[in-house]
């Protein structure tokens, strides 16, 4: 019953993905941003699908399980991340229609016109998504195996799923990501609440009592102790909103609205969306209860389920899960093939043509799929680090954005580059050395213990991006005239 | 961003600022003062309450934003 119920999600994934491309004309804007056309709910679901992945599914249940008030950090910097868009995404928008852009790449090469900031931006870019994409499908083959129970393998599940998010990417590009997200989030968000609810009450009686039971149980779960303390807390939510429209997926789908004012709507609606994260977190506490002391918490989730619930349940937890590692998933694929073609191989003579470009990325997906699913199968531990430091890396991109906006003197791809090489090299220091920076720098006080990471890559990139901005600012800019 | 619909009184302007900087100061720096458990609101841990009261006062403060936003008509009318 539950494989029956995981195979139906998935044929109904492959059927929304392909039916997807009907009556359109394929080219590389239509296919990488739906040539600007998608209304409010389409993008409202691609920018909110990005918080129900699989990541967070399992992951977010998982830290509330394994760590519990630090999870809370998942809801708070989602708000702060909507509060920032609806500021600077309509410009951003604005900017890349008004010259024709449809990458994150094209977007930085354009914005401080410098080819070599593209690629480099293009290149963090790639390096950053691929991890996040085996980490999708690795949490499919897990969710899959589990919820099947065992009747079809993680890996069999891996390979399959690869195979069909290649089929619906090539044909339909970002359009199998937009129809396939409706789906998801009806099934992603009804399991949700359901199980929410409904674990909470077969463990403990209700959501208070359950709460009141774990603070008595476990007196310091349910706040924030050092050296997951509240200055970790504050400085890991303000780096993490920074970073959530930093990655270079975060731009397509911005690209891909049909007007501007589509953000400004949709901020209201989205921290009311971010709230369904506590039915989550409420999956991972009741999980306490009914599955103590599993070695690895992201199971947390997946277990409780599996103690509880009938199979057919199980199973639409399974296709639940399915599609919530397929709909970023094929986001990730479009926009990886999207910037190793235009912003890599365009550059050569040989492709520089459109078509030819568009026919690159197509072909790309392919190669770049059976990476990631290889990576996801044989990576094993070593995937959730890389793509922490992929998020530390593609955070150090803000500074140079938001300088670009504010500053009436525009800043130069020199000061630009440098500050994102500086924090580059910050964040690459501390991730290679295994060191915080507080123990790096001895003199610091003891109390900033926990503050994150990133906020010190970001603190360089900053100074080395003025410095290296006033530094240069006398010989006049042709951007300076450019003003969105 | 200098074009003249975009334009409104100091009053305003500072009333949208605040309507952004609120949310993000609460979430930012209230933890530092209520990180607690008790007591409990609606059923959830202090610091849970507080943190999920914000994005309910968020998305009001999006609204007011919205609202206020010199380029809701202006944008109404753009066809593209």
């Amino acid at each position: 019953m539950a494989l029956a119920l995981v195979v139906l999600t998935f044929a109904l994934a492959m059927g929304l993905g392909l039916a997807a491309r009907r009556g359109r004309q394929m080219d590389m804007e239509q296919w990488t941003i739906g040539r600007r056309g998608f209304g409010a709910l389409l993008v409202f679901l691609l920018m909110a699908g990005e918080i129900y992945t699989t990541f967070t599914f399992l992951g977010a249940s998982g830290y509330a399980y394994g760590r519990g008030a630090p999870a809370f950090y998942i809801i708070a910097y989602g708000v702060v991340a909507y509060a920032l868009g609806y500021w600077f995404l309509p410009r951003v928008w604005r900017y890349a229609r008004d010259h024709g852009l449809i990458t994150q790449a094209d977007f930085f090469a354009h914005r401080f016109d410098s080819r070599g900031l593209g690629i480099a931006v293009g290149l963090i870019g790639v390096v950053a998504m691929l991890p996040y994409l085996a980490l999708q499908l690795e949490g499919l083959g897990l969710i899959v195996q589990i919820t099947t129970q065992g009747a079809v393998g993680a890996h069999t599940a891996i390979v399959i799923g690869t195979v069909g998010l290649v089929v619906y990417v090539v044909v339909s590009g970002i359009h199998a990501s937009a129809w396939t997200a409706v789906a998801k989030d009806v099934l992603v968000l009804g399991l949700a609440v359901f199980l929410g609810l409904y674990l909470p009450f077969h463990a403990y009686g209700g959501i208070g009592d359950m709460f009141r039971k774990l603070a008595v149980e476990y007196p310091r779960l349910l706040s924030l102790h050092d050296p997951q303390g509240p200055l970790w807390f504050s400085t890991t939510v303000l780096v993490s909103a920074l970073g959530f429209w930093m990655w270079p997926h975060a731009f397509a789908y911005t690209f891909s609205a049909r007007h501007e004012h589509i953000f400004r709507r949709n901020a209201v609606l989205l921290p009311l969306y971010q709230l369904l994260l506590l039915f989550v977190f409420f999956v991972g506490f009741a999980a306490l209860g009914i599955v103590p002391h599993l070695s690895d918490p992201n199971l947390a989730l997946l277990a409780a389920s599996a103690a509880t619930l009938p199979s057919w349940v199980l199973g639409l937890v399974g296709g639940a899960g399915l599609l919530a590692a397929l709909v970023p998933g094929s986001l990730l694929l479009i926009v990886t093939a999207a910037l190793l073609a235009r912003n890599g191989l365009a550059l050569l003579p040989a492709f520089a043509d459109e078509k030819r470009t568009h026919l690159a990325a197509r072909i790309l997906v392919l190669p770049i799929a059976i990476g990631a699913a290889f990576f996801a199968i044989f990576g094993n531990t070593g995937i959730v680090g890389l793509l922490l430091l992929g998020y530390s890396y593609i955070s150090q991109l803000f500074p140079a954005l938001a300088f670009s906006f504010l500053s009436r003197h525009r800043v130069s791809s020199a000061a630009a580059f440098s500050g994102l090489a500086a924090g580059a090299i910050v964040v690459s220091l501390l991730s290679v050395t295994h060191e915080h920076v507080v123990t790096l720098l001895p003199f610091l006080p003891r109390e900033l213990t926990g503050l994150n990471d990133g906020i010190a890559a970001l603190i360089v990139n900053i100074i080395v991006l003025l410095a290296v901005h006033v530094f240069t600012a006398r010989s006049p800019s042709p951007l300076t005239q450019t003003d969105p | 961003m200098s074009n003249p619909s975009e334009r409104h009184s100091p009053l305003i302007t500072a009333v949208r600022v605040l309507l952004v900087l609120v949310p993000i100061l609460a979430l930012l720096v209230g933890p530092f003062f209520l990180n607690r458990t008790r007591p409990f609101i609606l059923g959830l841990p202090f610091l849970m309450f507080w943190v999920s009261a914000w994005a309910v006062i968020a998305a009001g403060a999006m609204g007011g934003l919205y609202w206020l936003d010199p380029r809701r008509q202006s944008d109404a009318e753009d066809p593209h």
